[in-house]
């Protein structure tokens, strides 16, 4: 007997899974909906079929999820039963093609694999396809065809001669009609067991701070290094969970640059995103699961310069992170915007052809000669403030004269220079205060030094932005 | 540089005239429209402004006839994009490279050539497109001054200063400027300086301008959505596509005089170049076609002739007060020098006559007695009094309006093409129309650039504009509502006021449906022309008003459905084989310019409003008219076609003229004088005619100074010309001794009528056509809804609505077959209607065409497989063909036909294909088996129909539920009549109309089906409110309420609506929204 469970109710991923491997070696899982196991030997162990099925359905009681079940002697018998009917369905050998029969014909819609029919079509076949529009949209598909034909029930599609339907549906509808009269067309595949990166140690007593958690963190991240290696795996990301005293959990996931197992990297990383984030209180069990991808293969080149390898760059940012903060560390990156006071932080990474090319608007430190934009005109550098300076400024004739800084580093001082105004506005859709409309002048002063200044058009308010090498 | 004042300061003696200004007519590279421009510039007390956009002179008309009415001088020119290289074709090359030259119009030598350039630019290249290199200039410069930027410094291209020395060779040296812009952008200076260091090295003048994309700073934020839609990019993605500040906006002369301070030569140069352009639309040098006449005779003395031999066969006898008005009209014509466009004229009427087309005069053309006598109208504008002033009068010194009514489809394309063929194609041209931004258009568009999703963009699409009528509580705020936004919420607002500022700003230009020019010599050369989206079409890019506006004389060669129904139903009556059963006249009868006046039964049909399918009077409102109307005369059909208007229904005269026709209320005069003008219409004006003679007669207007004042209370009234011409209207009926109140109730009834009248003319020639396809209807049904279902789509009903009263009246059908049908429906032998494959939905029109051609060839089909094999049908139509019962004569039921058609459509390779098709071997007809499907239920069989074919020939859906209904006590249609006016009745139906019209005030009107035939119910706005969403997306309704019965005119005041939930097909319906 095949036993198939499908999700009623809103669970966790994996709960279908482990309610279906709790009863079976067996398992054949789809995604988190639906669960279709080998129930062949449980009888022995637990009874008759209505026993298994009445048994599964108090496992996934207990588990706090609603399900619809289905035994059937086929494994697509079983899926469709589970699929088209509520509760429990039990049939034998006997039973399985006239229960079948009455099922809706769009219930053909939620067969796996054999259908290439979209996700909401595949729902809106479900809603027993009445009206034209649901026909209509999906009338590519061999179950519209069906439809067209005025079957409404599997009994009727079941009834139609197998070699006729191959003739006008092809093999996609020979296996629609064979689902209908309950034939498996494919074995049921047992998924092997994920293997679990996962390492967990229960404390005898709560740590408090994280020193005596470095030990902790030693020997798991040791353990998991020696599991990624057997299965030459590299971990692309790390769930550190805390179970504290105070019975909250204090979760952390870390995404790495690349995959990596190096035990010592990963145990320093964590570590360091602790650092920023301690947990709130002492703490009772340390999880620590990795997700996997295939380990990585580098091959050098001896024409480039070797890069610095990811675990390197991984520690070496993640200290930064956390001596400078989470948003503060990355590599700058030019906006795409009018509003050239703003700059974007992109995520730090090394290619081969980044560390050749030279971004515009800078130049090796060896090299005296004038700055260039992007279209080899030099120009003038301006080494902004990390805060604009607030100042007061004496307008003649619509430009500015004097200037008054609020900071003592620049004295009040004449202007005997000056360009401008430049003018620029934009993000005026924003709602969150972003827009921005301003004149700035770049001006030199009689006190030596040239600056730029800028004026908001609305509220007239001048600040000096940064200085002009 | 220095800062300027941001005060909305004016000229205070600074001379600058902004040369540089690109409206919205730069399609989605302008902000403003070419009027909100010249207002703003007028404000500013600029004396002369310059449009110059994208491509074309779009908007240039506009522009001039805003500038005129303002007192600036309209400067005329064009920014052309020139592509990057000659050597690449415009699809292949880089469009990032192309790069713009403004261009400006100094001599009408000048306009010619700038028309020339970009209809040879437009022309190259796909609609929408231009393409155009600098040599393409060479030899058509004279006249044109060409202004050098930025682009000149584009060293990569041209070499240093390159671009300037191959302007000064193509353009002359002393028509180029160099042009200088300031727009506050870091790094335009030293572009500046190299600039004026180019104008001095080659010794050119400079200018300023400032390059103006919108009238002022506060439009800029629709200007970046338009660029973001002409990008297809999203407000937030946009990044540096948007302009870098709002500084491209119309400056007053003073800001540009201190942002220019340091280059007064600059600000001077303005000036100097403003007053060397001379050219205004003023004089575009267009000439209407001269007419080859005979040796010795002029085009006057050619019409006369034309005119009187005309005339003795229209009017026999030739009497003298037709011989006096002809005469009268001949005379003006010949003084205002138009026998050419007459001549013109008749000579396509004459085309139509010898290809068999059927054409007919329409508009105001119908007052004219020449027309009439050159055949180009219908109705005789001397028997009926009307009023020639209103075509053509000497004060207007305007061109004529003549538009011509055609059998829509090719017999109209055909015409057109001999327009083309006879003028040239750079002699002839249809007149554009320009689409711009409506309610959902708008909503779409500015909701993609703000970032909505789909889903919400797709809400405030559907509920932007529901209906025609537009209730005060719908405001903005209510719409957004609907779509599930929160009015307060900023972004929202933000959406409504753009949504609110782009509405009629152009977005694209189209094809105007029949508006033809044609012109004396090269018409490119006046306008410029481009492709349309039709094959074989050029447009040009001005619109009819426009057109007229600049004098550009028009010829409408409209598309009329009911024409080419016309056309073909009195084929079929006089073809040879048909015997119409319902008919007692003799076949081979019928001539439309003699059908039997008065005909008892048309008349009778038309009092108890019988007219689905008739021309003009089948509508809704129509059809509850025509009871109370009781049309006995063909002159009640004039005034049938008129009174249901949005002018007559405004002014309230509806109701009186039928209450002083059935004799409920006294027929009264504001005035004495006015009894002879409005003695038909029984005190009550209704056409347009009348308005005009109510004003000569009172106010001692004359003709021309009458539609004055039609115009001036037209669709663009401003109140002022309207303030002027009322005090013209009392002054003179004070003249007269009209005052007091009389003289409030004429001018009343004046205003409130002008704006959507009726020419009397125009109703006149309408009513022709509704008397002639009634007569059709009521005495050769089976040729009339033949004729009807083959010109589809066309009137007020869907054919599904049209065939079920065709067979309300007896009208047979038989059902589409594969083995009989051709494209087109056709009357059989027996005298029923064989439905045409035309009606089969997702039919090729190629493949269907080929059926009957292939049946015709090699003899029937003899199974579905040779069905295949002859006509390349797909699997899909085969499908469809058999589910509506078309495979039929192959055997079986349709479900049989479809499991043989879904094996049929498959390909067997070419081991197992039946070649006997190909060799002619003689097949026996394979007779299919049995099918083990389920047959069709009588619901499922009227379903398919509907679905494959849009119509049934079977009982209508109402039919099969009707047991069921009946216990609930749901009248049928036919039954309402007989019953009580006031009392409380149920009637269901497949809803096949819904109306909300505009002069309604709210009100929804729902026309109804059953098996029986159409009911009527009206909505209240409060009973639409509580039921808005059944009465909108429910295709079946129950709608209880009071029955009202007024003269006739029977309809259900609803008072609740419910869905009808049988199974029922969702038939089509018309909704007017």
């Amino acid at each position: 007997m095949i036993c198939c469970l499908v999700r009623e109710s809103d669970a966790r991923a994996g709960l279908l899974a482990e309610i279906a491997r709790a009863c079976s070696p067996r398992v054949e899982l789809h995604g988190d909906r639906a669960a279709v196991f080998d129930a062949s030997g449980l009888s022995r162990v637990i009874g008759a079929p209505p026993e298994i099925a009445r048994e599964v359905q108090a496992l996934a009681e207990e588990q706090g999820i609603g399900v619809r079940i289905a035994l059937a002697p086929t494994r697509v018998a079983a899926w469709l039963l589970a699929h088209g009917r509520t509760g429990i369905t039990v049939v034998n050998q006997d039973q399985s093609r006239a229960t079948l029969a009455a099922l809706p014909v769009s219930v053909l819609a939620c067969l796996p694999g054999i259908l290439r029919i979209r996700g909401s079509l595949a729902k809106a076949a479900a809603e027993h396809a009445r009206s034209r529009a649901v026909v209509q949209a999906v009338k590519n598909d061999a179950i519209a065809t069906l439809l067209r034909w005025g079957l409404r029930t599997l009994g009727q599609v079941a009834a139609l001669p197998r070699a006729d339907v191959r003739t006008r549906l092809g093999d996609e509808g020979a296996r629609l009609h064979q689902a209908a009269c309950g034939e498996d067309a494919d074995p049921l595949v047992p998924a092997g067991e994920a293997a679990a990166f996962l390492e967990r140690m229960v404390l005898d007593w709560p740590i408090e701070g994280l020193e005596p958690l470095t030990f902790v963190l030693a020997r798991l991240c040791d353990a998991l290094s020696v599991s990624l290696e057997r299965a030459d795996r590299g971990a692309v990301s790390i769930t550190t969970t805390l179970q504290l005293v105070s019975r909250e959990s204090h979760q952390r996931t870390l995404n790495l640059p690349a995959p990596m197992r190096e035990s010592k990297t990963l145990r320093t990383l964590i570590l360091l995103d602790l650092e920023s984030h301690p947990p709130s209180a002492g703490i009772d069990v340390v999880t620590v699961a990795a997700t996997v991808v295939p380990g990585r293969i580098v091959q050098g080149s001896l024409l480039d310069r070797a890069l610095p390898a990811p675990e390197q760059l991984a520690t070496l940012t993640a200290r930064l992170r956390a001596l400078a903060g989470e948003s503060r560390v990355g590599a700058p990156a030019v906006l795409n915007s009018h509003d050239d006071r703003g700059a974007g932080m992109q995520s730090f990474s090394v290619t081969p052809s980044a560390s050749q090319a030279m971004p515009a608007g800078t130049r090796p430190l060896n090299d005296a000669g004038p700055v260039r934009d992007r279209t080899g005109v030099p120009c003038a550098v301006v080494r902004r403030f990390r805060l604009p300076i607030a100042a007061r400024v004496e307008v003649e004739r619509g430009g500015p004269v004097r200037v008054i800084a609020s900071s003592s580093a620049i004295p009040a001082s004449d202007i005997v220079n000056r360009a401008g105004p430049w003018r620029s506005s934009g993000r005026w859709w924003s709602t969150d205060g972003r827009a921005w409309d301003r004149d700035e002048w770049d001006v030199e002063l009689a006190g030596g030094g040239c600056y730029r200044l800028a004026r908001d058009r609305k509220s007239g308010a001048w600040e000096i932005e940064g200085e002009i090498d | 540089m220095i800062e300027e004042n941001d005060g909305n300061s004016g000229n205070d003696g600074n001379v600058y005239i902004e040369l540089h200004t690109s409206s919205a007519f730069s399609f989605l590279d302008g902000a403003s429209l070419p009027g909100t421009l010249v207002e703003r510039a007028a404000e500013l007390g600029y004396p002369a402004v310059a449009l110059l956009d994208r491509d074309g002179l779009y908007g240039a008309p506009q522009f001039y006839r805003a500038a005129k009415a303002a007192g600036l001088k309209a400067i005329v020119g064009a920014e052309l994009t020139i592509g990057a290289s000659s050597a690449v074709s415009s699809r292949g090359a880089d469009r990032r490279a192309d790069w713009t030259l403004p261009v400006l119009v100094e001599s009408v030598e000048g306009y010619r050539n700038l028309c020339r350039i970009i209809t040879r630019a437009r022309l190259k290249a796909p609609k929408g497109e231009s393409y155009l290199q600098l040599d393409d200039l060479i030899g058509h410069t004279t006249g044109l001054i060409a202004l050098a930027g930025s682009a000149a410094l584009d060293a990569e291209r041209h070499g240093v200063g390159g671009l300037v020395t191959q302007l000064t060779k193509i353009f002359g040296r002393g028509s180029v400027w160099i042009e200088l812009q300031r727009h506050f952008r870091r790094g335009e200076q030293p572009v500046l300086q190299s600039l004026i260091d180019l104008a001095a090295a080659f010794r050119l003048p400079v200018m300023a301008s400032n390059g103006v994309r919108f009238a002022s700073p506060e439009a800029r934020p629709l200007y970046d959505v338009l660029t973001c839609i002409r990008h297809k990019t999203t407000i937030e993605k946009a990044g540096r596509l948007l302009t870098a500040n709002a500084e491209r906006f119309l400056k007053p002369p003073d800001r540009m005089a201190r942002l220019f301070a340091d280059l007064p030569q600059a600000l001077a140069g303005t000036e100097a170049l403003a007053e060397r352009l001379e050219f205004t639309l003023a004089n575009l040098g267009y000439r209407f076609p001269d007419y080859p006449v005979p040796a010795g005779e002029t085009q006057a003395s050619f019409l006369r002739r034309l005119a009187h031999v005309g005339a003795r066969d229209r009017y026999r006898p030739y009497h003298d007060k037709a011989r006096t008005q002809i005469g009268r009209e001949l005379d003006l014509i010949e003084k205002l020098d138009l026998a050419g466009y007459f001549l013109i004229v008749w000579d396509l009427v004459n085309f139509c006559r010898q290809q068999g087309i059927l054409v007919q005069g329409r508009g105001s053309a119908a007052n004219s007695a020449v027309c009439y006598a050159l055949g180009i109208t219908a109705v005789d504008p001397v028997g009926m009094e009307l009023l020639f002033e209103r075509f053509l009068s000497e004060e207007r010194g305007e061109w004529p309006d003549i538009d011509l009514d055609l059998p829509s489809g090719d017999r109209r394309e055909r015409v057109i093409q001999y327009v083309y063929e006879r003028y040239g194609k750079l002699g002839a041209a249809m007149t554009a129309n320009v689409i711009t931004y409506r309610g959902r258009s708008a909503a779409r568009e500015v909701g993609k650039v703000l970032g909505f999703g789909e889903p919400e963009i797709d809400r405030m699409a559907r509920t932007m504009s529901h209906f025609e009528f537009v209730d005060p509580e719908e405001t903005i705020a209510g719409h957004l509502k609907d779509a599930g936004l929160d009015p307060e919420d900023p972004d929202a607002r933000q959406f409504a006021k753009l949504w609110r500022e782009i509405q009629d700003l152009p977005r694209h230009l189209g094809q105007h449906s029949g508006g033809m020019v044609v012109c004396q010599g090269r018409l490119d050369e006046v306008v410029p022309l481009e492709n349309a989206s039709m094959p074989g079409r050029v447009v040009v890019q001005w619109d009819k008003d426009d057109c007229a506006d600049l004098g550009i004389v028009k010829v409408d060669l409209l598309g009329l459905g009911m024409m080419a129904v016309l056309e073909e139903a009195i084929s079929i009556v006089n073809g040879p084989d048909l015997l119409p059963a319902t008919c007692d006249l003799q076949a081979g009868k019928v001539d439309l310019a003699h059908l039997p006046p008065n005909d008892p039964l048309v008349y009778r049909m038309l009092q108890e409003a019988d007219t689905v399918g008739v021309f003009q009077v089948e509508s809704r409102a129509q059809m509850a008219t025509l009871p109370r109307m009781k049309p006995e005369h063909f002159y009640d059909l004039v005034v049938e076609v008129a009174i249901i208007r949005p002018g007559p229904i405004v002014g309230k005269m509806v109701h009186p003229y039928l209450a002083r026709r059935r004799g409920d209320e006294a027929v009264t005069y504001a005035h004495p004088l006015l009894e002879p003008v409005l003695k038909r219409t029984l005190g009550v004006p209704l056409f347009q005619e009348q308005l005009l003679r109510m004003a000569m007669v009172v106010a001692g207007f004359s003709g021309g100074e009458a539609e004055e004042l039609r115009r001036a209370m037209g669709f663009k009234r401003s109140a002022r010309r309207m303030q002027q011409i009322e005090g013209r209207l009392r002054e003179g009926m004070a003249k007269n001794g009209i005052t007091g109140a009389a003289a409030d109730q004429i001018v009343l009834s004046i205003t409130s009528f002008a704006l959507y009248g009726f020419p009397e003319s125009h109703a006149a020639s309408f009513a022709l056509l509704v008397y002639a396809s009634a007569y059709l209807k009521a005495h050769y049904p089976a040729a009339f809804f033949t004729a009807l279902l083959n010109n589809q789509p066309m009137g007020f009903y869907h054919p599904a609505t049209l065939v079920k009263d065709a067979q309300r009246r007896g009208v047979r059908f038989h059902p589409i077959d594969v083995q009989i049908s051709d494209w087109a429906c056709a009357i059989e032998p027996d005298g029923a209607i064989r439905l045409g494959l035309m009606h089969v939905h997702g039919l090729r029109q190629e493949t269907g065409k080929a059926i009957a051609p292939a049946r015709a060839k090699a003899g029937a089909f003899r199974s579905l497989d040779d069905l295949v094999a002859r006509t390349g049908l797909r699997q899909d139509e085969l499908r469809t063909l058999a589910e509506i019962g078309a495979l039929a004569p192959f055997g079986g039921d349709r479900r049989t036909a479809l499991w043989q058609a879904d094996r049929a459509g498959r390909s067997v390779g070419s081991l197992l294909r039946d070649d006997a098709a190909a060799t002619h071997v003689p097949v026996v007809p394979v007779v299919p088996a049995q099918s083990p499907l389920p047959q069709m239920s009588l619901a499922e069989r009227i379903s398919a129909d509907y679905a494959g074919a849009g119509l049934t020939i079977g009982p209508h859906p109402m039919a099969i539920i009707r047991p069921s209904l009946a216990t609930r006590g749901v009248a049928r249609a036919i039954d309402l009549p007989k019953m009580r006016a006031g009392r409380r009745v149920r009637v269901a139906g497949a809803v096949i109309v819904r109306q909300r019209p505009g002069t309604a005030k709210g009100f929804v009107f729902l026309t109804m089906e059953d098996e029986t035939g159409l009911s009527n119910a009206i909505i209240t706005p409060d009973v639409y409110a509580a039921f808005k969403r059944t009465v909108v997306d429910e295709p079946y309704l129950l709608i209880e309420g009071t029955l009202q019965n007024q003269d006739g005119a029977v309809s259900v005041k609803a008072d609740r609506i419910e869905p009808l939930k049988a199974q029922t097909p969702a038939q089509p319906s018309h909704d007017f929204r």
